[in-house]
């Protein structure tokens, strides 16, 4: 069918409605769509209504708050104390910890008891097969009834119960002991403690002769001080006992003095002028003085212008001074000299 | 306390014979020092003259040996002997002299009291 258009005007000015074009049947929308439409329409309405409601609370004034209905009081439900309570069980554990070790003990002890009256059964039965087998034997050796391979027998059967339920060993075998590992290790253990305890004891004896030979040092240190003590104290004693001596000299010196005498002083004889051998003389001009040496001592000798006798003051010597008469020549000093007369 | 009758009298004698003891010795001390200036011949030439020694040393020394003797209490024994006996180690000759010659002897037994005069 042809369509008359008006060329004249533009296209553009044609209006088409969507939804009217949609319900005309131009386009056909799904069922999801449709939906999501719904959805769409349903929060966009809660959310307005939200809005309004705040926008009302907004405006009504704020209300008192009213407290709460409460119920006061209280209720003792009795005294909880945790410690107490695990002390408590503790101590009941301990105790049936304890009741049970009793337990035990008391099934060792028994088991023990049993066990010895066992082997003492044992024994006793082993005893009495070992006699009765002991005595069948004798009887038969007795009546010379047994075989060697019943004797044989029999010893082995002694041998197998020895060994076997006594746990002794044969001394026909030979062999060595059997020593265990554990007595092997005690002996090697006893023997390290012997040799420790040997070195610990020379140890000590070495340290007991270094505090000897110390204290001996220290000994003879104070035995030389104490020494040197008594020495110093030994003088001080007799310089101390020389004074009573100088004291008394001095006491002596001060009564002589009193007496109105000193000794030694010139008083006493010279020795040497008693026993003068020679005699001697010195020609001196007359009124001269003159000197010389003394003809025995050396000592120098001064005389006098008129001395008669010179005297020698370290020996005592005594020498005549013979005068001569001046000489026409005046003796020089070396003419005087002195002369040994006859 | 235990009191010994007469130990000050003691002890006084011991004090009294300590310093007569060492007073000789050293009035011996001062005559060998001063006779080291002196000459045998200045000495014969003293006695000769019977010149006083002692106004001839020096007033200070002479004022020196006065406190010193005032201090030995009595000098009794400061005679010719103890000088000739004082002299003769290191003076010999002089002492030789004073020995033999008599008026020398008398001569040092005069400046001996006049010494004696000074220090009383």
């Amino acid at each position: 069918m042809a369509v008359i258009k008006d060329v004249n005007t533009p296209r553009a000015k044609e209006v088409t409605d969507v939804t009217t074009e949609a319900k005309k049947g131009g386009i056909k929308k799904t069922e999801a769509e449709l939906w999501e439409e719904k959805r769409d329409a349903a929060a966009a309405k809660r959310q307005f209504e939200e809005e309004v409601a705040l926008a009302e609370k907004a405006k009504q004034p704020p209300a008192v708050v009213e407290p709460a209905f409460q119920v006061k009081g209280s209720v003792n439900l009795g005294e909880f104390n945790p410690q107490a309570e695990a002390e408590r069980l503790r101590q009941e554990a301990a105790q049936a910890a304890e009741n049970k070790d009793k337990k035990i003990t008391g099934l060792e002890e028994q088991r023990d008891h049993y066990r010895d009256k066992a082997a003492d059964e044992r024994l006793t039965n082993v005893e009495q097969k070992f006699s009765a087998q002991i005595d069948r034997l004798v009887n038969e050796i007795k009546a010379g009834q047994s075989d060697t391979g019943s004797l044989g027998k029999q010893i082995k059967e002694l041998q197998e119960v020895a060994t076997g339920v006594l746990g002794l060993q044969s001394p026909i075998a030979g062999t060595a002991p059997v020593v265990s590992a554990e007595l092997q290790l005690q002996m090697l253990k006893m023997e390290l403690d012997d040799k420790k305890a040997q070195r610990e004891f020379e140890r000590q004896l070495k340290a007991d002769e270094r505090s000897w030979q110390m204290q001996l040092r220290d000994m003879e240190s104070r035995q030389n001080i104490e020494l040197a003590k008594l020495s110093q104290s030994k003088e001080r004693t007799e310089l101390v006992a020389t004074i009573p001596q100088q004291i008394g000299g001095a006491i002596a010196q001060g009564i002589m003095h009193g007496g109105g005498e000193m000794p030694g002083l010139g008083s006493k004889p010279n020795p040497r002028h008693a026993q003068q051998k020679h005699q001697y003389a010195f020609d001196v001009e007359e009124g001269k003085a003159a000197t010389g040496q003394c003809p025995e001592c050396g000592s120098p000798i001064g005389v006098g212008p008129t001395t008669t006798k010179a005297i020698c003051s370290q020996c005592g010597t005594e020498i005549i001074v013979r005068r001569q008469k001046a000489s026409a020549e005046s003796p020089s000093e070396e003419d005087n000299r002195f002369g040994q007369h006859g | 306390m235990v009191k010994l009758p007469g130990l000050k009298k003691f002890a006084n004698m011991a004090f009294s014979g300590l310093a007569i003891s060492s007073a000789p010795a050293i009035v011996k001390g001062m005559l060998v020092e001063y006779l080291k200036n002196v000459t045998l011949e200045e000495i014969i030439y003293e006695v000769e003259n019977n010149r006083v020694l002692w106004v001839r040393i020096d007033p200070e020394m002479q004022q020196k040996t006065i406190n010193m003797l005032s201090r030995l209490g009595n000098l009794d024994w400061l005679n010719a002997d103890f000088v000739i006996e004082s002299i003769k180690d290191e003076h010999p000759a002089m002492a030789s002299l004073f020995l033999g010659w008599e008026e020398a002897r008398v001569w040092l037994e005069k400046q001996a009291s006049i010494l004696k005069q000074e220090t009383a």
